[in-house]
């Protein structure tokens, strides 16, 4: 059986994309490319999807924009994590990790049969 | 980030639409230029990119959505704030000023104040519909009488109006008065209406007990049955569910069937609703005895329905002969419901409400005065605010903050202050106004207020702001607080004139008013009721069933009267005086029946005239020689004899009793003698001339005291009070079953003019508010003006003047807005007192006294609030002030 993409969780987009801005700031097109190469391509997102979620994140007061240019001269509007931001995040951690160890041990548990 | 350039906050580079696509783009062309480096040929790194990014417009849509309601709550954040932040500046000004603050927020409150309680009136009688279902469709209908004005309906032209009209869902005729109805524990004087078949048609009411009276129960020979409010079976009865009692009502046991709603009361403040079908009605077109309401079909408009009704009355009636046509229809009128509910009261209610704006605008010019010296005050520091880069226009925001801020506390006191003078109009009003339980301050008024706080804001507040931020220019910084001096006199003195214009409108029409309750209170009634006790009297139809019956109770119940320690006379009287209450009627005179006068028609007793002080003019009252049996005798009044007998003597001579009394369709008629003549009373009103009168003795004709009469007894003391207790406990001994409401005759007299009485009182009170707070005004502005410029008297003083010049300098500055706001408000007043002309009595609206008075308390006023500040203007030191600047 081929290995299957994995499919994009609901919220978990959110998440993604302020752990990639809490690298450091970048354009929307830089945390598409980075969420790309650090998952090697396990996540399948429509990289338009991104946009609404960054604007909605912006909304919601835990990042910040504005226009600059890129590397290459190119006009883009950068994002970047605010305090608010990294305080969701570290709660968006917690809970991550709290949920994995509990769904570890009991998927790790030696199964009878 | 790295040109560090500021997109975000205020002001957005692009707009939302422009920001999504550049963004988009950016990120396609990025992917592009990716793919291309990977080695992609540039038209296919465009697809594969562009498939890549996935539903390109849904993106953009759901972005623009998103960053479109961010952007607008952002916005209204930062208005908030700005908003915020003026408000707390103004605080923090206000707080600096304590005395300043506390004279404006008492000011508005008064003003505001004045301004609601009077709404909430207008609101509660004028305004809110009527407390029935669907009141729009609600009619009355009278008939017009051939002399003008209209008239109540006869039996026979309601009956065929509600068989033939089309314009009416139902049409009712009721009666209703009050009387003594048994059935409780004690007999209780309730308040009662005799109402036809489709009363409940036009009135759908749901009891809350039993049921409503239906077609069955509202014919000839069917068993009586009553409905009863729900507050009549708690208080009267004592229990919440009567339905199965009996009671007795006008001489007729009848059982009630049903409770009403405490919120239904039609006619107004009934307690008891029986059917008027039970007897046969006469059919006579010219006995008009009832009051007809209707509700109208849907979509037929009021002047249809009266064009309907009109034309079918004038045919119903046709051609009269002669002598009957005075009494018949000649047409028919149907108004709105509400105007009947409402009457007259409308107009005093409109002018109070216009008055109370006066007050209030009074009160804005006063603020607004006072703003402007403050702003002049504050002008340096204005400045500086200007100079360190704040815009006029934010400058303007932050004075119009704190008139804001004034405002909303003023109207908050405002509310405080209505409600304690609601309060006290709703006792004050209690016999005089309409409808006075539905006046509440509620959510209608406190939005009214609301709107009035804004608006007076922006009124005093407005002026002050533009003219203070005008004036932070360097100059200003400079010159220190003397701003430009011409300006400011001219401002002031039209703040000033235009207060005491106003000031000047509120007395003349309080002024006018007072003169004409004055000129009301000094009419002769023609009887003096200082000292008389009385009550309504209504003994059971059951217990007596025979005039003869009622004789005879009369004949006892005056003996036990005249036997109470104190009382000087008693006497029983079919109607009482200044209520309006005497029938009128066609009398014949002369044992002639074809030679007619109209006249008063009253039942009386033979010391009714030593009751009241009515003057004994020629002959003699009735004594033991017109008892019951003897030839019927009648004593006219002095406006009788000269109506028909004009220098002849009445004595000796016959008048007939009208369609009054059982004795008019005797045949031959059966007439009295005059054997005296009495002065003249006002029956009608204490404002209208008295009619002629002709009093018949009771003993002899005792039909119009069958359903009750008025019993009143003088004392001898002086304070009828003291024989009040002893008619109580008498009237008890001689019959238990009849329920009694004391009086005073004065009380009587007091209430008819109680609704001239109540807009007297509460103009005048928003009249001397109104002078208050133009000599409060006045004494400001004249105040600033000297203070600014004792310098200039300082140097006048030094130079040699006479401190009585300067003072006369400063008086005369003083009083020259105010002689300019006098000759404006004459002019002004002269125009706007015509619309009372209406409510004055023996006034006219241009009353010399009144305008003359009024001028002379203005200059009075105006005077006095000058004369202090000129006063002191000449107290100090020339040099101090010299050296002061």
């Amino acid at each position: 059986m081929a290995e299957r993409s994995l499919e994009l969780l609901k919220g978990t987009l959110d998440v993604l994309i302020l752990k990639t801005l809490s690298t450091a700031p970048m354009h929307g097109y830089g945390v598409s490319r980075w969420l790309r190469e650090t998952t090697g391509e396990d996540f399948k997102v429509e990289e338009g999807a991104l946009y609404p979620a960054l604007r909605r994140l912006e909304k919601k007061g835990l990042v910040e924009s504005e226009w600059g240019e890129t590397d290459t001269g190119r006009e883009a509007k950068f994002y970047r994590l605010t305090a608010q931001g990294r305080g969701a995040l570290e709660t968006e951690l917690r809970t991550w990790h709290r949920y994995v160890q509990a769904m570890g041990k009991v998927l790790g548990a030696p199964s009878r049969g | 980030m790295q040109d560090g350039r500021k997109g975000r906050g205020i002001f957005p580079r692009y707009s939302v639409e422009e920001d999504v696509e550049r963004e988009l783009r950016a990120h396609v062309e990025l992917r592009v230029e990716e793919l291309v480096r990977a080695g992609w040929d540039p038209a296919a790194a465009r697809e594969e990119s562009l498939r890549l990014f996935g539903d390109r417009d849904r993106v953009a849509r759901e972005c623009r959505a998103v960053t479109s309601s961010h952007r607008r709550a952002v916005g209204r954040a930062k208005r908030m704030e700005a908003i915020w932040q003026d408000v707390r500046y103004a605080l923090r000004a206000l707080r600096k000023s304590p005395a300043f603050t506390a004279v404006a927020v008492l000011t508005l409150a008064l003003g505001i104040g004045a301004n609601t309680a009077i709404f909430s009136v207008v609101n509660g009688v004028l305004l809110r519909p009527l407390p029935f279902d669907r009141p729009d469709e609600l009619v009355w209908l009278r008939e017009a009488r051939r002399q003008g004005g209209t008239m109540a309906v006869a039996w026979a032209n309601f009956r065929d109006w509600r068989e033939q009209s089309r314009s009416f869902e139902g049409l009712a005729a009721y009666g209703s008065g009050s009387t003594t109805v048994l059935g409780g524990e004690e007999p209780v004087w309730a308040s009662t209406a005799a109402v036809s078949q489709d009363f409940w048609t036009v009135f759908p009411v749901s009891p809350v007990a039993g049921r409503l009276t239906n077609v069955d129960d509202h014919r000839e020979g069917a068993a009586p049955v009553t409905v009863v409010s729900r507050s009549f079976a708690r208080d009267a009865l004592g229990m919440e569910d009567p339905v199965g009692r009996m009671l007795e009502n006008r001489g007729v046991r009848m059982e009630i069937v049903g409770v009403l709603p405490d919120d239904f009361a039609y006619p107004t403040g009934t307690e008891v609703w029986a059917p008027v079908e039970l007897t046969p009605q006469g059919l006579d077109r010219s006995a008009h005895n009832w009051r007809v309401i209707g509700r109208l079909r849907n979509g037929v408009s009021v002047d249809a329905a009266g064009a309907e009704i009109d034309d079918m009355t004038r045919r119903l009636v046709g051609d009269a002969p002669a002598d009957e046509a005075d009494y018949l229809a000649v047409g028919a009128t149907v108004q709105p419901l509400r105007d009947q509910i409402v009457g007259d009261s409308g107009r005093g209610l409109l002018l109070l409400l216009g008055a109370a704006g006066f007050v209030l605008l009074v009160a804005c010019t006063n603020l607004a005065s006072t703003l402007l010296a403050r702003g002049t005050v504050r002008g340096r520091e204005l400045s500086v605010r200007a100079a360190l880069g704040a815009s006029r226009g934010r400058i303007i925001r932050q004075l119009l903050a704190e008139s804001g801020v004034l405002a909303v506390a003023g109207a908050a006191a405002g509310v405080a202050v209505a409600a304690l003078v609601v309060r006290a109009l709703r006792t004050l009003g209690a016999t005089s106004i309409p409808r006075v339980d539905e006046i509440h301050i509620d959510g209608a008024v406190l939005g009214f207020t609301l709107a009035l706080a804004m608006t007076t804001a922006v009124v005093f507040g407005l002026l002050p702001a533009l003219r203070s931020s005008g004036d932070t220019s360097a100059d200003q910084l400079r010159a220190g607080s003397r701003g430009n001096a011409a300006f400011n006199r001219v401002t002031w003195s039209t703040l000033v004139a235009s207060e005491v214009a106003l000031a000047l409108m509120l007395l003349i029409g309080s002024g006018l008013l007072i003169r004409s309750f004055t000129a009301v209170l000094s009419q002769d009634a023609g009887f003096d009721g200082g000292d008389v006790a009385l009550t309504t009297l209504a003994p059971s139809g059951t217990k007596y069933p025979d005039l003869e019956a009622h004789r005879v109770f009369w004949d006892g119940l005056l003996e036990r009267m005249r036997s109470i320690p104190g009382a000087t006379a008693a006497t029983v009287m079919s109607a009482r005086p200044v209520q309006g209450g005497a029938p009128n009627g066609r009398i014949a005179l002369d044992g002639d029946p074809d030679k007619f006068g109209d006249a008063l028609y009253v039942l009386a007793d033979r010391q009714a005239f030593d009751v009241l002080d009515v003057p004994l003019l020629q002959g003699r009252v009735w004594d033991e020689r017109d008892g019951p049996d003897a030839p019927h005798t009648v004593v006219v009044s002095q406006s009788f004899v000269d109506a028909f007998w004009p220098n002849e003597d009445p004595i000796g001579r016959l008048v007939s009793g009208g369609g009054m009394d059982d004795y008019w369709s005797a045949d031959p008629v059966a007439f009295g003698t005059v054997i005296g003549v009495v002065g003249d009373v006002r029956f009608g009103a204490l404002t209208r001339e008295a009619e002629p009168t002709v009093y018949w003795s009771y003993r002899q004709r005792p039909f119009r005291i069958r359903y009750g009469g008025m019993l009143l007894v003088e004392s001898g003391t002086g304070d009828p009070a003291l024989v009040a207790s002893a008619m109580r406990a008498e009237i008890r001994q001689a019959d238990p079953d009849i329920a009694v409401r004391l009086s005073y005759l004065s009380d009587l007299v007091s209430d008819s003019v109680s609704e001239r009485r109540f807009v007297l009182l509460v103009l005048g009170g928003f009249a001397l508010l109104g002078l208050v707070l133009a000599a409060v005004g006045i004494y400001g502005v004249v105040s600033y003006a000297v203070a600014r410029r004792t310098r200039e008297m300082g140097i006048r003083l030094a130079l040699g003047a006479a401190p009585g010049d300067v003072r006369r300098l400063v008086l005369g500055g003083g009083l020259r807005p105010v002689v300019l706001g006098l000759v404006v408000g004459i002019a002004a007043a002269s125009v706007l007192t015509r619309v009372m002309q209406g409510m004055l009595y023996e006034i006219r609206a241009s009353d010399p006294v009144t305008f003359a008075s009024v001028v002379l308390i203005l200059l009075a006023t105006g005077w006095i609030a000058s004369l202090v500040p000129a006063l002191r203007s000449t107290r100090v030191d020339p040099m101090i002030t010299m050296r002061a600047e």
